[in-house]
């Protein structure tokens, strides 16, 4: 392996996954601190191999720094999960929201048509209460993006990183509690909304999660630095 | 042994001195312990950024000789901290002292 290789390996491993913005500033500073070792070995009599062996070899366990690395830098979903917070909503403007709504009247006029034709009341119930809500879906934009106008007080990221986890921690609750007192004659109806409930309540719980991780992530900036890990090996002092 | 937050105090109290890049506050802890304290050197990079995040130190790149260098600084915050984490060193010390003292 040349000299080179060697050292761009030990960062690939160490930055993986992290933001392009701490991978340039851990690329620098991490070959800035080899180079200076390695004048040092050279000085001390080492040829150019041996000193790069011996400088890169000085950094230590790379899973170690990697996972040291990732508590204290974002990753790139992180980091973008924090651009999102800073960013304006991306609402649907009023007029995608009207294309919506004539796109889905065809449907509803079906719809309609077919509980008409069953004879059922509660039929055309049920397609009138689809209707309602799709109409609001398509509503609902036009009134968030209106109130988001509004000059909100502005909020810390770690806050609002925080509000967004407890509210897919509630979706996904509600999701459990909703499925869960639904009661399908059918077993294969069973099975098959099981699944699709499970597949929600889980992707709900990790989205969550993962805001949870990167609120505590912005939280520890704030925290006072006794008990960071020291890199000390054990035994050595 | 646990050494959690050792490393930390240490970087701080080197910067307390003035100035300084990652390489040479790597070697100034290992001179100065004369190599007892012999640390992976990758670990103390996340330690001197955790410690910029939470406000203790600041830092500025410079190129010299064609290197780019990212000098590190106390800030008063980091100041403060440093005396605050000497004072609690200084305790656990005495007291580990006493213990073993005690048992000879």
């Amino acid at each position: 392996m040349s000299r080179d290789q060697e050292l761009d390996n030990w960062l690939s491993k160490a930055t993986a996954g992290l933001c392009d913005e701490a991978k340039t500033r851990i690329a620098t500073e991490i070959e800035s601190h080899v180079r200076e070792a390695i004048a040092d070995l050279r000085e001390q009599g080492m040829d150019e191999a041996d000193a790069m062996r011996g400088a890169v070899a000085g950094l230590g366990d790379v899973n170690k720094a990697r996972r040291a690395f990732r508590r204290i830098h974002l990753t790139e979903w992180e980091a973008s999960a924090v651009r999102r917070v800073n960013e304006p909503p991306d609402l649907p403007s009023p007029h995608d929201c009207a294309a919506l709504c004539l796109l889905l009247i065809p449907f509803f006029l079906i719809g309609i048509f077919v509980a008409i034709m069953d004879g059922g009341l509660w039929s055309l119930i049920e397609v009138l209460g689809v209707v309602a809500a799709i109409l609001a879906l398509g509503v609902l934009p036009i009134v968030v993006r209106r109130i988001s106008q509004r000059p909100r007080p502005k909020r810390s990221p770690a806050r609002t990183v925080l509000h967004r986890a407890i509210s897919y921690l509630g979706t996904s609750i509600f999701v459990a509690i909703a499925m869960s007192s639904w009661r399908p004659v059918d077993i294969g109806r069973i099975v098959s909304d099981g699944v699709i409930s499970l597949f929600f309540v889980s992707f709900f719980l990790f989205v969550a999660y993962r805001h949870l991780r990167l609120w505590r992530k912005l939280m520890r900036a704030d925290q006072p630095s006794s008990g960071m890990d020291t890199g000390f090996q054990d035994g050595r002092t | 042994m646990n050494l959690k937050g050792t490393l930390a105090l240490l970087v701080l109290q080197t910067l307390a001195e003035g100035p300084n890049h990652g390489y040479r506050i790597a070697q100034t802890i290992k001179k100065r312990s004369k190599g007892v304290l012999d640390f992976q050197e990758g670990a103390l990079y996340p330690c001197l950024h955790g410690l910029e995040k939470q406000g203790l130190l600041e830092s500025s790149e410079s190129v010299e000789q064609g290197r780019t260098r990212r000098y590190y600084q106390l800030t008063q915050k980091g100041r403060r901290e440093l005396a605050a984490q000497r004072q609690e060193w200084e305790k656990v010390f005495k007291a580990v002292r006493l213990v073993l003292e005690g048992s000879s």
